[in-house]
This record gives structure tokens, C-alpha cells and sequence, in this order.
């Protein structure tokens, strides 16, 4: 009885992990095989669901080429992850250094910006980037979802940069340093791994966001998400071929975070206080 | 630069609050109607609406139900085992927030097709049952617990933590004291979560609120309306029927339903303390 009541939790979270073990586990199995039955048993294993590294992809009339649709993620991801990390140190750096009217405004107003719904805001994103003639375009669609992770990664780099005591900072300006270049050479170098960490997860953002590529980049330049989701979206769904295509959308997210979470690990030894 | 970026930021809701005002359709002309829009809205001018609201509130109830309750009930079971174990099924519930939208729903599109391929279908197969198009006969209750789970998966790690940073001489003196597995956790570790249990139902009550991606790509809010909610609804309205007005006036009354919860919760938590999400007050 004891042990009956020891193994409980373990056959309680076994039953309910049950489904999502078999979903992913079905879509390895289902990217290598021909066809599978429930869910687990591949009959037939084959290669050819990965025929789409090679050839075009039929899809309707346009045949789209697996290479171009990833250029056109990498970019839009590493675009979101550059600027955003560029935008976040700039915006952090004077909200925690410097004295201005207005930054306790700034700071409420970023936290009730969690309240305004993503719908809202592409409506709005999309007039915007229409009156600056950037709709469609992947420079258009990479500023749209920066913007969106900005609040996020300005209190997280906050965070950073509150952490360095000012002391290092006013050793650097007595020795003569500028202000800029005080922010160079000695902040700069201390914040780097929080730097890291944003960047890293505005890549994930970008390559992972499906809304924001579907409703501002239709059309020519497609990017995975959106064409998986067509894929999806067709009358007759190629499971092997969405399988395979998804298991190479996903895996490089996957070695991002992993990247990621050691960028955090840092993050946590070189957050102490002074 | 700062500037910049924060008109660049501010600067999609002051267009959307002003389209609100407009009947603004796919000729972009900026016709100032007044509150036209937000009285149709609710003077019952779109016969939709009410049937939008009650999905919603059916939506977020259920999904706040099952994110909070279930995230809490997965990291009080994980914690009593063994690490190696705890972190193997945690890891499990956490997939959902790791793989991107599009492969998630793929992954659910397969469990539920309605073909016999499908998952579910092919069960139901074995024991010379028909096919049944699960996504047409039961589209909310599937949307609901599809989407909760991704919320879950946050809320699961929140009260892990939460749960681990309670001292062992807490447990230990109510284990030395006779109670069984379920008194400690009843009598010493809830009443230790209150503070993580609140933060995260306010957190979620909004981010349901405001969901609308998942649902999107799991039933596009079909069919026919039936597992739309109003974040969506104010999407379809503006992108597929090209109504930017009057979708702009739904999702500002959105924005009006978020601020005041948010602000409540606020006055409720106190502003300080929400600052600092991941302190537990004991």
C-alpha cells in the first residue's frame, strides 16, 4: 500500500504526459515514414518527406524554394535581434543613468502596455508601416515585431544596467573618460551578457512569430511560419512532408534556447547588487 | 533615439484609438463617424457580438481554470518526486511554449483530424468506430485546453519555483507533527502560494483576454463563429472583411476591459510589488 501510494505520482503525470509524448514523438516518426499508425508504429521508413531540401515546393500554382523562404526567416529574425538589442541598451542606459521629466511616465506607461492586446497594436502597426510605405517588406514586418518586445527587453537590460554600481562609472569619468566613452569601455563590456540574452531571445521571437509575418508579410516573401501554415491551410494536408518541414523549422529554435539558457545562467552570477 | 522609438511604439495606438472613430474601410479615407461604432457594438447593432462575448467568457474561465489550477496541480506532483523525474515532466509540459505556434497547432490539427489518419480517429477505428470531425462538433472545448497549455507551461515553472524556495523546516515540522502528504500540502504549502496563485491568475486573466493566435490557426474561429472570441473577432473584422473602423473600435473596447483590470489588480497587489514578479511573500 505504501508503495502503491509512492508510485502514484509518477503513473498520474505518466497518464498525463501521454499525449504530448505521442505528439512529438509522432512527428519524428511521421517525418521519416511513409505512413504511421496510431501514432507511434512507422510503416515504410523513407526519405522522401525531405525531398522538399532539394526541390521546389509544390504549392498551388507557385513553386517555392525551401533556401529562399529560410534567407528570408534568418533575416527577419536576426533583424528583430540586432536592432532590439541596439534599441534596448540605448533605451535602458538613460532610463537608469540618466534624470528626465517624464521617466516615471515611461516606465508606468510600459508596464500598461502589457494591457494593450496584440491585436490593437497590428492594426495600428499596419497604417503605420503603410504610410511609410514599408508594408510588405521584410524591414517593415522586423521593426513591427521589435517593437512589440521592447518594453520586455528595456526593464531586463533596466535590470543590467541598475546593477553596475555607479562608483565604476564615476572612477572611469574622473579618469577623463566622456561620457560616451565611459559607456564604451566600462559599461558596455559588464552588460554584454544581458545584451546576449535579448538578442538571443528576439531571435527565438522572430523565427518562432507566425501572426505579425501572416497579417504584414503575405504574398512573394514568405517566411517558415507562414509557409507552414499554408501548407496547413490546403485542402488535402501532407502530414510526412508538414513532419519534416517542421522538425527543420523547429530544430534550430530548439539549439537557440539551449544557447539561450546558458546566456541566462550568466545572467543570474552577474546580477548581484552592489 | 529613445524618442524614436517610443513614438514608434505609441504611435499605432494613437492611429488605431483615432480609426476607432472612423468607418475607415479598404479606401483608407478618414470619415470621422463619431462613437458610431462603439454604439453598435452595444446597442446590439452586430448580431454577432453576443454570441462573441459568451465564447469569450466561457474561454477565459475555463483556460484560467485549467492554466492556474492544473499548473499548480503539475508542480505540486512534480516537486514530491524524485529530481531526475520531476524535471523529465516538467520539461514534458513545457514543449508547448517552446515550439513555435505553427508546428504546435500542427502537432493538435493531427490529433484531431477528422480523416481516420487522425489520431484520435484512428482510436476510435480500432474499436470499429466511425471518424468524427472532432475540430467541427467540439471547437471550443478543444481550443480551450490547446490554448491553456501553453499558458500552463509559464504558470507550471512559476509555482515550481515557488514551491521549492518554501523552507524544508516548514514541511518537516508538519511531517514530524503526524500530517499526512495532503495536510502539508493543504495546511502549509498553499497557504505559501498564495501570493504566486494571485500574480499568476491576474497575469493570465489578461493574456486570455487577449489571446488569439492559437485559435486562429487551430479553428479560425469556426465554424461559424463558433470558438470566436473578441481579440480575434476584432482581427477578422479588420484584415478579412476590411472593416479597420469598426475592428479598431472592438479591439479598443479590449483595451478599455485590460486597462481597468489591470489597473484594479494594480490597486489590489500594489504597484511596487507587481514590479518584482518573482519575489514570494511568505
Amino acid at each position: 500500500m505504501a508503495k502503491l501510494k509512492s508510485a502514484s505520482p509518477y503513473v498520474l503525470m505518466t497518464l498525463a504526459s501521454l499525449p504530448f509524448l505521442f505528439l512529438y514523438a509522432w512527428l519524428i516518426m511521421n517525418s521519416f515514414s511513409k505512413q504511421v499508425s496510431f501514432g507511434l508504429i512507422p510503416e515504410e521508413l523513407t526519405l522522401k518527406n525531405w525531398r522538399f531540401l532539394w526541390s521546389p515546393i509544390p504549392w498551388g500554382l507557385a513553386r517555392t524554394s525551401i533556401w529562399t523562404v529560410l534567407l528570408n526567416t534568418i533575416l527577419y529574425a536576426s533583424g528583430v535581434a540586432v536592432l532590439q538589442a541596439l534599441v534596448c541598451t540605448l533605451a535602458a542606459y538613460a532610463l537608469s543613468r540618466m534624470e528626465f521629466r517624464g521617466k516615471t511616465l515611461i516606465l508606468g506607461l510600459q508596464m500598461l502596455l502589457r494591457a494593450f492586446p496584440g491585436v490593437l497594436l497590428l492594426i495600428g502597426t499596419f497604417f503605420v508601416l503603410l504610410h511609410l510605405r514599408l508594408l510588405y517588406t521584410i524591414p517593415g514586418v522586423v521593426l513591427a515585431r521589435m517593437s512589440m518586445e521592447i518594453p520586455y527587453g528595456v526593464w531586463i537590460m533596466k535590470g543590467f544596467f541598475d546593477g553596475v554600481p555607479w562608483d565604476i562609472e564615476w572612477a572611469a569619468l574622473v579618469d577623463g573618460c566622456s561620457r560616451f566613452q565611459a559607456w564604451r569601455k566600462i559599461l558596455f563590456p559588464l552588460v554584454i551578457p544581458g545584451l546576449l540574452a535579448i538578442g538571443l531571445f528576439a531571435f527565438l521571437a522572430g523565427w518562432e512569430d507566425f501572426i505579425f509575418a501572416y497579417i504584414l508579410l503575405p504574398g512573394q516573401t514568405q517566411v517558415l511560419s507562414v509557409l507552414i501554415q499554408g501548407l496547413i491551410a490546403t485542402e488535402v494536408m501532407d502530414y510526412g512532408l508538414l513532419a519534416a518541414m517542421s522538425l527543420f523549422y523547429v530544430a534550430p529554435a530548439m539549439i537557440f534556447f539551449l544557447l539561450a539558457q546558458r546566456a541566462l545562467t550568466k545572467v543570474t552570477i552577474a546580477g548581484v547588487r552592489p | 533615439m529613445v524618442l524614436f522609438v517610443f513614438s514608434f511604439y505609441f504611435l499605432p495606438v494613437i492611429f488605431t484609438t483615432l480609426m476607432s472613430f472612423t468607418d475607415m474601410d479598404e479606401t483608407f479615407n478618414w470619415n470621422f463617424i463619431g462613437l458610431a461604432n462603439f454604439a453598435k457594438v452595444i446597442a446590439g447593432g452586430d448580431p454577432r457580438i453576443p454570441g462573441i462575448i459568451r465564447n469569450t467568457a466561457i474561454y477565459v474561465l475555463f483556460a484560467l481554470i485549467l492554466t492556474v489550477g492544473l499548473g499548480l496541480a503539475i508542480a505540486l506532483v512534480t516537486t514530491q518526486m524524485r529530481e531526475g523525474a520531476g524535471i523529465f515532466f516538467r520539461a514534458v509540459w513545457l514543449l508547448p511554449n517552446l515550439t513555435p505556434p505553427v508546428v504546435y497547432i500542427l502537432l493538435w490539427k493531427w490529433f484531431f483530424d477528422p480523416t481516420p489518419y487522425g489520431f484520435l480517429n484512428s482510436i476510435l477505428g480500432a474499436f470499429g468506430l466511425p471518424p468524427e470531425p472532432w475540430l467541427v462538433h467540439y471547437a471550443l472545448p478543444i481550443v480551450i485546453p490547446v490554448n491553456a497549455f501553453i499558458g500552463l507551461s509559464f504558470s507550471m515553472i512559476v509555482f515550481t519555483a515557488a514551491i521549492k524556495s518554501i523552507p524544508t523546516d516548514f514541511i518537516n515540522a508538519a511531517k514530524v507533527d503526524g500530517a499526512s502528504t495532503w495536510q502539508t500540502i493543504r495546511y502549509v504549502t498553499l497557504p505559501l502560494l498564495k501570493w504566486p496563485i494571485m500574480f499568476m491568475t491576474a497575469w493570465h486573466l489578461i493574456a486570455h483576454l487577449n489571446s488569439y493566435v492559437y485559435i486562429l490557426l487551430l479553428t479560425d474561429g469556426g465554424p461559424y463563429y463558433r470558438s470566436e472570441v473578441w481579440a480575434l473577432y476584432a482581427l477578422h473584422k479588420s484584415f478579412d472583411y476590411y472593416e479597420f473602423g469598426y475592428g479598431a473600435a472592438i479591439a479598443m473596447l479590449l483595451v478599455a476591459v485590460s486597462v481597468i483590470l489591470t489597473l484594479g489588480i494594480w490597486k489590489l497587489f500594489g504597484f511596487t510589488r507587481l514590479m518584482q514578479p518573482s519575489k514570494i511573500e511568505v
